[in-house]
Parts: structure tokens; C-alpha cells; sequence
């Protein structure tokens, strides 16, 4: 099976070797006690954390019985937490997750419909003219449009009116999130934290103590999975939104298992590399002197060289 | 590879600090012996953070499809080209950095590594700038769309919203990468751009992704950049009214501002906030603070200007005199030495305020006219300052000083003095301020009346129908109060007996009108009692109905709807119905209805009043009451798709309207120009720019795809088209229209449109077969075309019903060609008159015999001739070409034209022509020879040609073999018919008509005609279009055998 979300990401599980001792951990996570639980992930640069996270998200979609709705979303890249809510809309909605208001209430932004964020409409304004008559049909137009119709936008949808719509979608977003997660799991996978906007680090850490963990009981079968560089972690402010329940709904992983020689083995092979058994054998040995994240190339080397 | 290779690869890459480079170095290496280009284009993509095929090409700097995609496959196979799941791969990150890393640090890569960012940058800019353009297209039209298709534009916004703010970021980041200046010039291009069109998401958006990305590729520079971010960051609140953060941004941005034109932007922002909190002390105190930096600086003027007019009026409403006195001072002298005449004039007349505030009177005086007399130089100038000095004005008056009226008395002079002379717009100008002054000067409207008397040479009432007229402009201009001063000059001349009775009622009746919109409510009413009690007096029972439910609607907005209702019983005990205002009160009525409660009375009430409207064909009051129909639509979602559509059909119907027929009216050109186009753009029908009209059309073009049978899309879309003036096409869609519903037949606004409409149907359903049904719906149309006075339409109409009746009802069409050549004559239509008079003469000389004669044929090519037609003779063979067959054929009518032909008079004899080429002929050799003959249009031509034949062969087994070639070579053959005829002055030829459709066109009609004699064989073929075919057939006809074989033959010669 070949992960395909729509317009963002394409995954095959093969490509990763052995991720076993995180993914039990993810699977205990969310076969834990009801709440919002969160899993943390960190290692250096290269590591492997994206590919672990999309091996998670592939794992919730397609291996877990029953299957988990699932979204990744890569918080690098310059995005405001708007393109931020957008994707994980995006993506949960199209792995079949209802989010019935907000997707109601994105598209009357879409279309500027007033009315459905309780902004009153203005009427259409009057608009006095007055017909003769002429051969050609039509007739003679004395018009005039009153003051409201040249002066105005082609609609009312002000700045104003725009910020307040996609507040209202972002609250309703959450809270039919909360809503979806009463009697069934979800995950939301967010890599690249050290990387994000500081609009959208101060956003996610606003929701997950204003909303996600503020009150025991909401959002039960949330399973949050935060990918990020060793030590840029924000985990003392986890702690601080947390409190007390840290050590019960969070799992730290603080940096990714390490290869042993059964894995470069099962790497080797799985880049059908034309390696004599000898040389398979010394492999490990020869790469196990450097540490795992800079080794990747060196793999992929392999792989290219011997295609 | 061998064991060897890989064992020194291996250490190699075990010694390297960086292997992703020495990996990238042997994948180059191995990829070039195959794709000698293809090493460039693998380190480049490490740049762009999505690739597909198009950003290949930006990378390759030239773009070629086919070349694109072929190494998009081959990078899309590298082991660490990571899918994206769209079609489109990205490097692995570490393979990224390290590249990105190489070119910043390696001199022999950093000019194609910018060479290339600089594409990418203009690659996502493109984008984005075509994107913005669909996002302001889509948001002119989403009120339209929105009613007729939610599902359809919310597809269209998700399309635009994928592109729009990721173009943006992406040519950011380009522009970041290339270096950070660069990034952030385009940051400030942009966020300008955006914030200027309100266009507050995408700066937004913008502003967080410059931060992430000066955070992430060049933080040292970030603190320089602090203020400019903070900046645009007060800006956004501002914008969505988060004003307490925006004043902390602005103050925060002023704090970290190091540059001296950053501290002017931010006072300048921070006190148009606080000016906007109503905190004027303080915003008077950041604008000093303003100006005194940009003074010493030397700021723009305009950044000057625009703080010392703040000034001036933040003093003003303060009442610091003496601090708005110097901001107006500083900006009339910035005027003068920039030669600025609006800021002088603007500078005047806010002078000429502080001094009449201050008790200055003289000086007020001098300032405000001196303001005008900047005004009547420059048109453009004067109206900028218009709205200042009305206000000034306004001051000024109301201590009516004589000398300015004076002085405006002889300004009219000597205007008038010179009427000849074309009035430049500084005149027309000075006329509008002199009208403007004049509504104030109620008191004195005879006066003012009286100089409007002088100035024309209508008779007295005539001018108070003017003034009438005027009255009415002005408040459908929403300029009520003028409207109401003008009908206050007609009241006033009624015991001068200059105004009628009528005209003072209609005034009065207006005038409550304009006061109610003045607030002005219960003089209003009394003008509506006034003016029923003086038209039931004159008799018209229609307007004495208008002026009472104009009372009912004005106690209705009192909130008293039982008092509304009760009128309403009265007007229907009293006079009944009205035909004409019987909408009126049925908008009332459902008004009424729906204040109190009674929903479906009120929905009833609205449907009536929009029957009756329509029926009128009153836009105004179409629109009006279909509006309340929408207001009460609003309120019950239960029905709302059935009205919705009635709104939505009044709105396209007044929207289309106004943009088809609109016409400037009495010389305010500007306020039509600017109303016109207000309706139009409401309607999303009118550019502001260059493309919404295209916009608008394509998304009804979607709509019409989506939805073919919805007759409203297709009215939208014809009517779009035809103010982008494709007409075809707009026929196209109006003639689906008319197939498909008679709602365009039934309104009377588009009385003329329907009429063609309905002669379309009629056409169609002729060319299906239906005689019957074209009959019924030629008749319709004749009859709306009559009663409406479109004798011209009604003229073609009659032919068309001719045709059709023929040959059946010759009596039918006999009577129809009489009355066309009547109208023809009437209306001085004389080509209308001919092609009846000749049609009606081929008719008789075909079914009656003896009845026509040449004289009629005659009668025809004289007005053909006054109709400035030049080839006269056959434009009266295509009208009897035109009858078809059994006309066309008719040995009597062929007979009656070749006479005509040869009259004299017809000056209609074809030139011959001979062909000119002659050559000697080798031993062995044969000859084909052709000639062609083209019609001037390009609708017709005749190609005739001989070729040796053996000498056996017969004109039949000529016409057989060429037959045979017909039917196999040619797509979509159908033969209509082959006959025996005399040919080419020799003999017994063969004639086959056929059609069929070439490849590269329109499907053809051709008559071919074969003649063998002494072993050649001679083929003469005549083409046109089929549609083309029933009005060239008999001119064709005559060109064939009008060819003739020479007695020499060619190789004789």
C-alpha cells in the first residue's frame, strides 16, 4: 500500500527500516487512558524524524484496527497559522474525518457569505431608474445608482469581516474537533516545530493550553505527535501547560533508536545492493563509526551507485 | 561496479566531512555520460522547495514541454528525490541544505545559483500576479455567483485560495534566498500592493513568512528589519479593527525604528489611529512629531500634504485654531512652491473655515473664493476641493453674504455673455457649483428660477418641466436634498400660474419623496396629502392612487402598519385598481404583511407586485419590489430557492439594463459616468480593470456548462457577451434562451431582444420542418412588433412570415409582402421596399403567370439602387433564390430575369471573360487548363477545367466515374440531385448538386457539370457554403451557363 494524501505527500512504508521501538510507543499512546495524549520527537538534523512521522501516519491510516483519521503537517516553510488550519482541514477531511461546522463555515468565507458569522448583510442597494421607450428595446436609461453603490466594495467583505470569518472557522475547527474526538481517535502529526513561524509556535502552544488541555475530558481521543530538532523542544512550556498530568499523557522519545547491524543489513538489501555476503557482513562495522543521520547519504550512495 | 570501485567509493565517503556532496558529485558524474545537460539542472533543484516539470524549465532558463518533463523523470528518480504526492518531488532536506550551502560558499557556483533563484523568484511572482488578478476577478463577481451557483464558486475560491498566498510565500523565499535586501524590498512591494486592495489575509500571511525567513536565513539582519515588520504588523490590525494591538505595533515599530523615513511612516500611522480613536490631542501631538521629522528630512510633499491637512482639520475639530490656521497655511504654501493647485485650493478653503470660526469674516470670504477661483482653473483640481469648499460654503451662507452672491451672479453673467463659444469644463464646473449654491439659497428661488428662465429659450412651462426633470435626476443621483430644493422652486411658482396644476401635484409628490430620504418626515406627509388632494381634483386617478400609497409607505416606516393598511383599503374602496400602480400597492401590501408577521400573505403580496412590475416593465419598481420579495426571502429559508431566483432574475435584468442602454444625462457627465459604472460593477458585468468582464463571462460560462438548462446563466452570459461585444456568440446563448423558456419573451423592458428572440425560435423550428410552429411564433413577433412601434423589425418579420407561408398561403404572403413594401416606403427603408416588391413579383410571376411583369422587377432595382446598391440586379436574383424551390427553378422566372438581366436598364450584364494564356505543346504531352471565379465576399466561387479524356468516353460515363470519385473521396457526400441540361453553348451536359462537409470548414453546397466532346472532358464546379447556397443558388446557375466552349479548341490553337 502506497500512502497517498492528495497534494501534499506520497509514502511508501518500505522505505523505512525498523522504527519498531517508536511505533510501539506511538500504538501504547493511543491505546492509552482517555485525554489528549502527546508523543515528542526529537534528534538531530536528518535523522529520520519525518520519515518516522510519516511512517506514524501510515501506520494510524492503514495498519491500526480500527483506522485512525490522520493528518501531517510540515510547520517549516514561512506559513501563519491560517495555511497552518487549512491543511490539517484539508487533510483530515479527505481521510473521511466530519468537521461539519468548520467546513460550513470555510466555505461561506469562501463564497463571503455575512450572514453565516452573524455579520448582517447590507440590502442590495435601491437602485432608481426610469425607462423610455426606444426602437431598440432596451430603452433609455436615466439612472442612477444611489451613493451606497459607487462608494462601496464590490461586496462588504472588509479586512474586518475576513479576520473575524477565519477566527470563526478556526474556533469552529476546534471545536468540532473536540467533538469528533469524544468516541474515536485522531492524530495530528506537526513536524518542524524549531522551524515554524513564531506566529504559529505561539498559536500551537495557545491552543493546546487554551483548548486542548485545558479542561480533563475534552478532547479524549486526540493523539498529538510533535516532531522537532534535539533541544529546541519548547518542553518547558509543555510542562507548564500540562501540569501535573505530564508524566500520564506525554511520551517523549528524545532521540530516534539507533541502527544495529541487522538494520544496515536489512537497508543493504533493501536497496538491492550487488554486494558480495563478505562485504554485507563488513558493512555495519564500516558504517557504524559515524553517527546514523550523517550515514543516510552515505546509504543512498549506495543505492544510486549500484543502480 | 566493481568490489574494488565500491571499496575506495566507500572510503571516501567514510573520509568526507560532507558525503552528501560527494554523493552528488558521483550522480552528476553518472547522470551526464547518459543527459549530457542534465548535471546543472540536478545541483540547481536543490533550490526551489517543490519541483515539477515547469520549474525544470525555469531552472534550464528555457522552457520546452517535452525536454521538462523528460528530466523531471529523471531527477524524480534519484534516490533522494523525495514524491510529493501531486506530481511534484522535493530534495531531501539534507541533501538541500548541504547544497545550498556549497553554492553560498563556493565562488564558481554562486552566479548560476542566482542566476537561477532569480528565475524561480520571477516564475512564482508571475503566478502570483496572475493569481491576484483571479482572486480580484472572482471577488467582483462572488455576489453574482454566489446567488446563482454556491457550489460552483466555492470551487473556484478553493482553486484560487491553492494559489494565491503560496505564490506569494514562494517568490518571497526566492527573493529571501537570492539575499535578504531583495526578500525584504519584495516584502514591502507586496504588503503594499495587498494592503492598498485590502487585501489583508495575504499581508498577513506575508509579514509571518518574511520574520521566518529572515529568522532562518540571514537573524543578524533581523533587528535592522524589526520596525518595518512591526510596522506592517500595526497595519493588519488596524485593518481588522484590532486597534489597542495595532497602537502597541505602531508604538513598538516608532521604538525600534532606527531610520529617520520609519519614524515619519510610523507617526504618521500612529496618528491617523488616534485620530480614528477619536484621541485627538494626542494624534495632533504624533502629527507634529510627523512633520517636524519630515521637515527637517524633506519628506515627499505629498507625505507633507497629507500631514498638514490632518493637521489643519485635527485643529478644526479640536479647536485649536491657531494650530489648524498654520497646518492650512503650510499647505497652501507647499501648493504654491509645487505648483499643486488642489492643496492651495484645499489649503484656502480650510483657511476660510478657521476664519470664519475665528470671526474673520473678510478673510473667510477672500479665502473661499480665492479657493474658487483655483477651483474654475482645473477641472480635476475643482472637484477634489469641491467637497472642502461646499463646506466652507455652506458656513459662508448661512450668513448670507451678499457679495458672494453677487459675485456668482456675475460669474452667470459672463458665462452667459459668450454663448456661442464651446463652454470649457472649468465653465460647466463653475455651473455645477453656481446649481449647488443655488438649492442652498432656498429663500430666493425665484430669483434663481429666473436666471434659469433667462438663460434658455423655453417657454415658461417647458422650463418648469426642466426644472422637473431635473428634480428627478437629482434624487435618482441620490442628491435628495437638490431634489428637494428644485421641487421647492416649482411649488413656489404656482400663484405665478407659470407652473400647471399637474406640475405642482408632481412636484409635491416628489418632494415628499426626497423628504422622507431628508428625514424630513412629517412635512413629507404632508406633501403626499397635498398632492392626492390635487390629483384626484385634476382626475388622474393612477398618480392620486401613487400619492396616497406614498403616505401608506411613509406611516409604514412610522411603524404603524395598521394605519399603512388602512390607506390601503381606502385607495382600493375609493379608486380601485390602477392599472400601472397596482405593483406599487402590492409592494405596500407585502411590506405590511411582513411587519406583521404574516409571511406567506407578504411572499403572495411580493409575487403579485413583481407580476404586475413585469408586466409594466418599470425597472426601477421591478427591482424595488423584487428586493422586498429578497428581504423576505432572507427571512424564510423554506422558499428561498423559488425567489431567489426572481431576484436574481431582476437584478441581472437592471444590472443589464443600465450597461445596455445607459446613456449620459444632462452634463453632470461625471456623476452618470461614476453611477453607471457603480451599477454596472455592482452587477459584476463592468470591469474596474481590464479583465472582471472576461471573469464574470467565463464564470458564467461555467455555470452555462454546469448547468445548461438554467436560462438566468445563459441571459448572464449573453448579456456579458454582448457588452464584450461578441455578438455571435451572446445570439448564440439568447436563441437557447428563447428555446428554452418564454421569460425573455415576456419582458417588455427587452420588448426588442424578445422579438428577435422569438424570430430566432421561429427560424429554428422553419429549419426543423415545423412550418406550423415557425408560423404561430413569426406571428407572435409580428404582432409585438407592431404594437410596439418597431416598424423597421416588423418590416423583416413580414418577409419571414412570407416565406413561410409560401407556397400554401400565397394570399398570406401576397399580403405580407404589400405591407413590408408599404413600411419600406413609410419608414424611407427602400432596400426593405425592393426586396419585398421583387419577391412578391417572383412569387406572382411563378404561381400566377401573367400577374408580374418586368415593370415590378424595375420598381425593385430603383430601390435597390437608392439604397446605395450597386450591384442591384442581383441582390434581386438572391431574393428570389432566396423563395427556394419551386421558385427558384421556374423556367417562367428564369425567363423574367435573363430579360431583366439584359435590360438595359438593370445595368446587370456580366462582363466576359476570355482566358489569356496560350503555349506550344511538346510532342506527347497533354493539357488540363481551369478557370476560376471568385465572389467578392469569398461566400462563392466557380472553378471550370478540361483535361484529356480517351477519346471513347462518353459526357455519362464522365459523370459516372467523377460520381464514383464523390462518393468515396469526399466526407459527409449526400447528392441532391443530378439533371440533363444544355451546357457550355455545345450540347447535352449532366448537372449533379451535392453537399459535404470539407475538413477545414463549413459543410459546402456545389454544383458540378460534366460535358465531353472530342476527347476532353470539360467540369465546372460551383461552391459555397451550405448556409450561403438558397441566396446564391440562381446567380450561381447563371454563372455555369453562362460559360461557353470556344470554337477553337486548345491544342488547335
Amino acid at each position: 500500500v502506497v500512502d497517498v494524501v492528495q497534494g501534499v505527500d506520497h509514502f511508501d512504508p518500505d522505505d523505512v527500516i525498523d522504527r519498531d521501538p517508536e511505533i510501539r510507543k506511538f500504538e501504547n499512546l493511543v491505546a492509552a487512558i482517555a485525554g489528549p495524549r502527546l508523543l515528542t520527537i526529537e534528534d538531530e538534523k536528518y535523522a529520520g524524524k519525518t520519515e518516522l512521522l510519516r511512517l506514524i501516519r501510515f501506520h494510524a491510516r492503514y495498519r491500526l484496527n480500527p483506522k485512525l483519521p490522520a493528518t501531517l503537517v510540515d510547520l517549516a516553510g514561512g506559513k501563519d497559522r491560517y495555511q497552518v488550519l487549512l491543511e490539517m482541514g484539508g487533510h483530515l477531511a479527505d481521510a473521511g474525518l466530519r468537521l461539519k461546522n468548520y467546513q460550513r463555515l470555510l466555505d461561506a468565507r469562501r463564497v463571503r457569505d455575512t450572514e453565516a458569522f452573524g455579520i448582517k448583510r447590507e440590502s442590495p442597494p435601491i437602485i432608481n431608474v426610469s425607462v423610455i421607450d426606444s426602437d431598440l428595446g432596451a430603452g433609455t436609461i436615466i439612472a442612477g445608482a444611489t451613493d451606497p453603490v459607487f462608494n462601496r466594495p464590490p461586496d462588504d467583505w472588509t479586512a474586518g469581516v475576513d479576520q473575524k470569518a477565519l477566527d470563526a472557522c478556526m474556533d469552529a475547527f476546534w471545536e468540532d474537533l473536540e467533538g469528533a474526538t469524544q468516541d474515536r481517535s485522531v492524530v495530528i502529526l506537526l513536524d518542524q516545530y524549531e522551524s515554524a513561524s513564531p506566529d504559529v509556535r505561539a498559536w500551537m502552544l495557545s491552543v493546546l493550553e487554551n483548548r486542548i488541555f485545558r479542561d480533563p475530558g475534552h478532547y479524549s481521543g486526540l493523539v498529538l505527535v510533535l516532531a522537532c530538532e534535539s533541544r529546541k523542544m519548547p518542553m518547558a512550556e509543555l510542562r507548564g501547560i500540562i501540569g501535573d498530568r505530564f508524566a500520564e499523557l506525554v511520551c517523549c522519545v528524545p532521540e530516534l533508536s539507533k541502527w544495529d547491524a541487522v538494520h544496515v543489513q536489512q537497508w543493504v538489501a533493501r536497496l538491492k545492493l550487488h554486494l558480495l555476503p563478505g562485504e554485507i557482513a563488513e558493512l555495519p562495522a564500516r558504517l557504524s563509526k559515524r553517527p546514523i543521520g550523517a550515514l543516510k547519504p552515505i546509504y543512498i550512495e549506495l543505492s544510486a551507485v549500484n543502480e | 561496479v566493481t568490489s574494488a570501485a565500491r571499496d575506495e567509493l566507500l572510503a571516501k565517503l567514510e573520509s568526507e566531512e560532507d558525503p552528501s556532496e560527494v554523493l552528488l558529485q558521483l550522480t552528476v558524474d553518472r547522470l551526464r555520460a547518459v543527459y549530457p545537460e542534465i548535471g546543472d539542472v540536478v545541483r540547481l533543484a536543490a533550490i526551489p522547495r517543490r519541483i515539477d516539470p515547469a520549474i525544470v524549465g525555469v531552472l534550464r532558463g528555457d522552457a520546452d514541454d517535452d525536454r521538462d518533463r523528460e528530466i523531471f523523470d529523471v531527477l524524480a528518480s534519484l534516490s533522494f528525490a523525495r514524491p510529493l504526492g501531486d506530481g511534484m518531488i522535493a530534495y531531501q532536506d539534507g541533501i538541500r541544505d548541504s547544497l545550498l550551502k556549497r553554492y553560498r560558499t563556493d565562488p564558481d557556483l554562486h552566479q548560476p545559483f542566482k542566476a537561477a533563484t532569480i528565475r524561480l523568484l520571477e516564475h512564482y511572482s508571475n503566478i502570483h500576479d496572475s493569481s491576484t488578478e483571479a482572486h480580484d476577478d472572482l471577488r467582483r463577481v462572488t455576489h453574482v455567483l454566489r446567488r446563482a451557483n454556491r457550489e460552483r464558486l466555492i470551487q473556484i475560491a478553493k482553486a484560487s485560495e491553492d494559489v494565491f498566498i503560496p505564490s506569494a510565500l514562494e517568490a518571497l523565499y526566492h527573493a529571501a534566498l537570492y539575499d535578504t535586501n531583495t526578500g525584504f524590498a519584495l516584502f514591502e512591494r507586496l504588503f503594499d500592493i495587498h494592503a492598498e486592495a485590502e487585501r489583508f489575509a495575504v499581508c498577513r500571511a506575508i509579514r509571518v513568512a518574511m520574520q521566518t525567513y529572515l529568522e532562518q536565513l540571514a537573524p543578524d539582519s533581523l533587528e535592522t528589519r524589526q520596525s518595518s515588520l512591526l510596522f506592517a504588523q500595526g497595519r493588519i490590525e488596524a485593518s481588522v479593527d484590532e486597534l489597542d494591538k495595532a497602537e502597541a505595533s505602531f508604538r513598538s515599530a516608532f521604538e525600534a525604528a532606527a531610520e529617520p523615513t520609519d519614524r515619519i511612516r510610523t507617526l504618521g500611522a500612529l496618528a491617523d489611529l488616534l485620530q480614528r480613536r477619536s484621541r485627538l490631542g494626542e494624534s495632533l501631538e504624533a502629527r507634529r512629531n510627523q512633520v517636524q521629522e519630515a521637515e527637517s528630512l524633506g519628506s515627499t510633499p505629498t507625505d507633507l500634504a497629507v500631514a498638514y491637512i490632518s493637521i489643519a482639520w485635527v485643529g478644526v475639530r479640536l479647536g485649536d485654531m491657531a494650530e489648524a490656521e498654520r497646518g492650512a497655511e503650510k499647505l497652501s504654501q507647499l501648493g504654491l512652491s509645487e505648483a499643486n493647485q488642489a492643496w492651495v485650493a484645499t489649503g484656502s478653503a480650510v483657511l476660510g473655515i478657521i476664519y470664519f470660526a475665528l470671526g474673520r469674516l473678510d478673510e473667510a470670504q477672500e479665502s473661499i473664493l480665492r479657493a474658487f477661483d483655483i477651483a474654475r482653473l482645473d477641472v480635476v483640481t475643482g472637484r477634489a476641493t469641491l467637497a472642502s469648499m461646499t463646506l466652507a460654503l455652506e458656513m459662508l451662507l448661512r450668513l448670507d453674504r451678499p457679495r458672494l452672491i453677487e459675485t456668482l451672479r456675475a460669474e452667470r453673467a459672463e458665462l452667459a455673455a459668450a454663448p456661442d463659444e464651446p463652454r470649457h469644463p472649468n465653465e460647466e464646473m463653475a455651473d455645477d457649483i453656481i446649481n449647488l449654491l443655488s438649492s442652498w439659497l432656498t429663500g430666493r428661488a425665484e430669483s434663481v428660477l429666473a436666471q434659469l428662465l433667462e438663460r434658455t429659450d423655453e417657454t415658461p412651462t417647458e422650463a418648469v418641466a426642466t426644472l422637473l426633470a431635473r428634480a428627478r435626476l437629482r434624487g435618482a443621483q441620490g442628491r435628495v436634498a437638490e431634489a428637494a430644493a428644485l421641487c421647492d422652486r416649482v411649488i413656489a411658482l404656482e400663484p405665478t400660474g407659470t407652473a400647471t396644476p399637474e406640475q405642482v401635484a408632481e412636484a409635491l409628490r416628489m418632494r415628499s419623496a426626497w423628504r422622507v430620504l431628508l428625514g424630513r418626515r412629517r412635512e413629507a406627509k404632508v406633501d403626499a396629502d397635498d398632492a392626492y388632494a390635487r390629483w384626484k381634483r385634476i382626475g388622474n386617478q393612477p398618480t392620486a392612487a401613487l400619492s396616497r400609497a406614498q403616505l401608506a409607505e411613509i406611516v409604514l416606516d412610522d411603524g404603524d402598519p395598521d394605519a399603512a393598511q388602512h390607506i390601503l383599503n381606502e385607495i382600493a374602496t375609493e379608486i380601485g385598481e390602477v392599472p400601472g400602480n397596482q405593483a406599487e400597492l402590492h409592494r405596500i401590501q407585502a411590506r405590511i404583511h411582513r411587519l406583521t408577521g404574516r409571511t406567506t400573505e407578504a411572499r403572495d403580496a411580493a409575487e403579485a407586485a413583481a407580476k404586475s412590475l413585469d408586466a409594466v416593465g418599470d425597472l426601477d419598481r421591478l427591482a424595488e419590489a423584487l428586493r422586498v420579495v429578497y428581504e423576505i426571502a432572507s427571512d424564510m429559508s423554506d422558499w428561498q430557492t423559488g425567489t431567489s431566483t426572481a431576484v436574481r432574475m431582476a437584478e441581472v435584468t437592471a444590472g443589464l439594463a443600465m450597461r445596455a442602454a445607459y446613456q449620459p444625462t444632462d452634463g453632470n457627465i461625471e456623476a452618470d459616468q461614476r453611477n453607471a459604472k457603480g451599477s454596472r460593477v455592482y452587477y459584476g458585468l463592468e470591469p474596474t480593470v481590464e479583465s472582471p468582464l472576461l471573469s464574470a463571462i467565463s464564470a458564467f460560462r461555467g455555470c452555462v456548462e454546469i448547468e445548461p438548462d438554467n436560462v438566468l446563466y445563459r441571459l448572464n452570459l449573453a448579456y456579458g457577451l454582448m457588452v464584450a461585444s461578441q455578438f455571435m456568440e451572446a445570439e448564440q446563448q439568447l436563441d437557447a434562451v428563447a428555446r428554452q423558456t418564454s421569460v425573455i419573451a415576456q419582458s417588455s423592458v427587452f420588448e426588442g431582444r424578445a422579438i428577435l428572440c422569438l424570430v430566432s425560435a421561429a427560424q429554428e423550428e422553419r429549419a426543423s420542418g415545423d412550418r406550423s410552429a415557425a408560423m404561430r411564433l413569426f406571428q407572435e413577433a409580428s404582432e409585438r412588433a407592431r404594437i410596439s412601434g418597431r416598424s423597421g423589425m416588423l418590416g423583416a418579420i413580414l418577409l419571414l412570415i412570407a416565406e413561410t407561408a409560401l407556397p400554401a398561403d400565397i394570399e398570406l404572403a401576397l399580403g405580407s409582402y404589400a405591407e413590408a413594401v408599404t413600411i419600406g416606403v413609410d419608414r424611407k427603408d427602400p432596400a426593405l421596399a425592393a426586396r419585398a416588391v421583387a419577391k412578391s413579383a417572383a412569387v406572382r410571376t411563378v404561381q400566377h403567370a401573367t400577374d408580374a411583369t418586368l415593370d415590378d422587377f424595375r420598381q425593385a432595382i430603383l430601390w435597390y439602387r437608392g439604397a446605395g446598391d450597386q450591384t442591384a440586379y442581383w441582390s434581386i436574383v438572391r431574393d428570389c433564390s432566396e423563395l427556394g424551390i419551386p421558385y427558384v427553378d421556374d423556367p417562367r422566372l428564369r425567363g423574367l430575369l435573363a430579360r431583366l438581366r439584359d435590360d438595359p436598364a438593370a445595368e446587370a450584364a456580366m462582363e466576359r471573360f476570355v482566358p489569356t494564356l496560350s503555349a506550344g505543346i511538346p510532342t506527347g504531352w497533354s493539357v488540363k487548363e481551369s478557370l476560376t471565379l471568385l465572389a467578392p465576399d469569398g461566400q462563392a466561387n466557380v472553378i471550370a477545367s478540361s483535361e484529356p479524356l480517351d477519346p471513347s468516353m462518353t459526357t455519362t460515363e464522365y459523370a459516372d466515374i467523377q460520381g464514383e470519385v464523390l462518393q468515396k473521396e469526399f466526407p459527409g457526400y449526400r447528392e441532391h440531385g443530378r439533371h440533363v441540361s444544355q451546357v457550355l453553348g455545345r450540347g447535352e451536359g449532366i448537372i449533379r448538386q451535392f453537399s459535404w462537409d470539407p475538413p477545414d470548414g463549413d459543410r459546402v453546397m456545389q454544383l458540378q457539370l460534366y460535358f465531353v466532346e472530342m476527347g476532353r472532358g470539360y467540369t465546372a464546379t460551383a461552391t459555397t457554403p451550405n448556409s450561403s447556397f438558397s441566396a446564391l443558388e440562381i446567380q450561381l446557375s447563371e454563372v455555369l451557363a453562362s460559360l461557353i466552349i470556344r470554337r477553337a479548341t486548345p491544342t488547335q490553337t
